[in-house]
């Protein structure tokens, strides 16, 4: 399912413009309509890598250059702390809908398991649209207080029909909850400690790269105060991205 | 860790332009990590219907045995990838070789001469010892037709076909749960570790993953197996080397990605 608000459609040109009132183009056999080009659909496939992570239901942007859902130094957005929190990606998605950059986007229900690949995702993007078209993606670590694992704005203008980008992302830490891996703070079926939070209580407020969970197996640097074990540690890249155009 | 971007073209139009001439590349591979080995190196040049494994998805049982116990080729073995790869509904899609002994840690391998047999795929694997079945591997790398020398970084997985216990595999007053067989190798709990592996292990680890258990014995259940191929969440290890959980080093045998860096030269033709 894809999104494209209206601005996409009016961008299309006076092509379509002209495509949608008939009567008029009719009139003059000398000019010949062109038929609107088709939209250009991409399949996009996503591999959990890591051993007992689930990650939240994507937010994936279609955008031009100069979106960003995250920046490498910077305080996260509303948006992206509520997914980062509570791995809820209706807020990010609601800002990037408004940007000047939006092109699309796609609405995913479901997480996907560890260890496991998503369904195939489908997007279209108008052919108009195409030559600046990057994506983002971004889905919260569950047994994390804000780990997140995204990709920054990746161009995909030069696919060309049948071809396949595969792209991998590291974890993020989004700066907004304390690391403390306390029962109470980690959301997901089992656990459902607290998701979202609005105060910010993360010893270093901006976006970086995670350290990695500690956990509680007790060994000498375990957390006892972790209600998070050894199994759910992770290595980069924590997702494989596979995005081939099909139209 | 930088993010990776690998463009793999499978437009038709590369199958329609003239075929490349028989390659030989020049393969050498650097161990990045400090304190694991990796066991003899299985390079394959395929068709793309041919894959030696696939992240997401439950390991083969040729991959398992490199994963588990380092093993490519044995006579007396029909499940491995010798075999597998050998077999006739699939020897004309690869050529593969078996290179080199055991690389220690910190260390680059001699340069090795592949022919491709104009394939157009490379993949690699080889297991981490010692661990229970950790690999580094190369899955599908476009091999490109442009001369030159190519740098690619390798991650470690995680085969998914054996619990992390973590446990020497030479305490032999410690059996597989049900059978009474010893530990280490294909299809038994405990770690796999080689002879130069062995100096820097400990003794008396409890178990990770999983635990020994009263009567001594470790029981490897198929629901303790993580059950697909993912990146590996990396060793524990404790600074106990004679009790603890692991019978590995968490100051040694830990690695960050990426494990292994390889070098390809294609030749001018």
């Amino acid at each position: 399912m894809t999104h494209s608000n209206f601005k996409n459609l009016t961008r299309a040109g006076l092509v379509l413009s002209c495509g949608l009132l008939l009567s008029a183009c009719s009139d003059n056999d000398s000019v010949a309509t062109p038929a609107p080009a088709p939209d250009v659909e991409f399949e996009i496939q996503i591999t959990n890598l890591t051993n007992a992570q689930p990650l939240s239901p994507p937010a994936i942007v279609i955008h031009e250059a100069g979106y960003h859902a995250f920046v490498d130094g910077q305080a996260a957005s509303l948006g992206l702390e509520m997914l980062a929190e509570g791995g809820d990606n209706d807020q990010l998605l609601a800002e990037a809908v408004t940007e000047s950059q939006y092109i699309a986007h796609v609405d995913i229900p479901a997480p996907i398991a560890p260890r496991a690949k998503s369904p195939v995702y489908n997007i279209s993007v108008p052919q108009a649209d195409l030559a600046n078209a990057h994506v983002s993606l971004v889905s919260m670590l569950v047994r994390t207080n804000d780990a997140f694992s995204a990709i920054d704005g990746k161009s995909i203008s030069g696919l060309q029909v049948n071809e396949t980008m595969r792209l991998s992302a590291p974890v993020w830490d989004a700066g907004t909850e304390a690391n403390s891996e306390a029962t109470d703070t980690i959301p997901g079926p089992g656990l459902d400690g607290e998701g979202f939070n609005a105060t910010r209580d993360d010893r270093i407020a901006v976006v970086r790269f995670h350290q990695g969970i500690v956990g509680n197996t007790k060994t000498e640097d375990g957390l006892t105060t972790s209600v998070l074990g050894e199994q759910h540690r992770f290595d980069n890249p924590s997702m494989r991205i596979s995005i081939t155009r099909v139209r | 860790m930088k993010l990776k971007q690998i463009i793999a073209a499978t437009s038709l139009i590369s199958a329609v332009a003239t075929p490349a001439a028989a390659v030989d590349l020049q393969v050498s591979i650097t161990n990045l990590t400090q304190g694991m080995h990796f066991t003899p190196r299985l390079l394959v040049a395929h068709e793309g219907s041919v894959d030696l494994f696939e992240a997401g998805q439950a390991a083969s049982t040729p991959l398992a045995w490199i994963a588990e116990a380092g093993v490519i080729e044995d006579p007396a073995n029909d499940q491995d990838f010798g075999t597998y790869l050998e077999d006739a509904s699939r020897a004309d899609n690869n050529a593969w070789r078996a290179f080199g002994g055991l690389l220690a840690p910190a260390s680059t391998s001699s340069v090795y001469n592949f022919d491709t047999n104009n394939h157009p795929y490379l993949s690699l694997v080889s297991m981490l010892v010692p661990t229970n079945d950790a690999f580094v591997g190369l899955d599908s790398w476009r091999i490109p037709t442009t001369p030159g020398t190519y740098t690619i970084e390798l991650n470690a997985y995680d085969a998914g076909t054996e619990a992390n216990d973590e446990i020497n595999p030479t305490r032999s007053n410690i059996t597989e749960a049900g059978t009474g067989n010893a530990l280490g190798g294909y299809g038994v709990p405990g770690m796999a570790a080689p002879g130069p592996t062995q100096p820097l292990l400990g003794t008396g680890g409890n178990g990770v993953a999983i635990q020994i258990d009263a009567n001594n014995q470790l029981a490897d259940d198929p629901s303790d197996r993580e059950g697909s191929v993912h990146i590996h969440r990396n060793v524990l290890g404790d600074a106990d080397s004679n009790g603890g959980v692991s019978d590995l080093d968490s100051r040694v045998h830990r690695w960050l990605n990426p494990v292994a860096r390889i070098t390809v030269v294609v030749p001018a033709q």
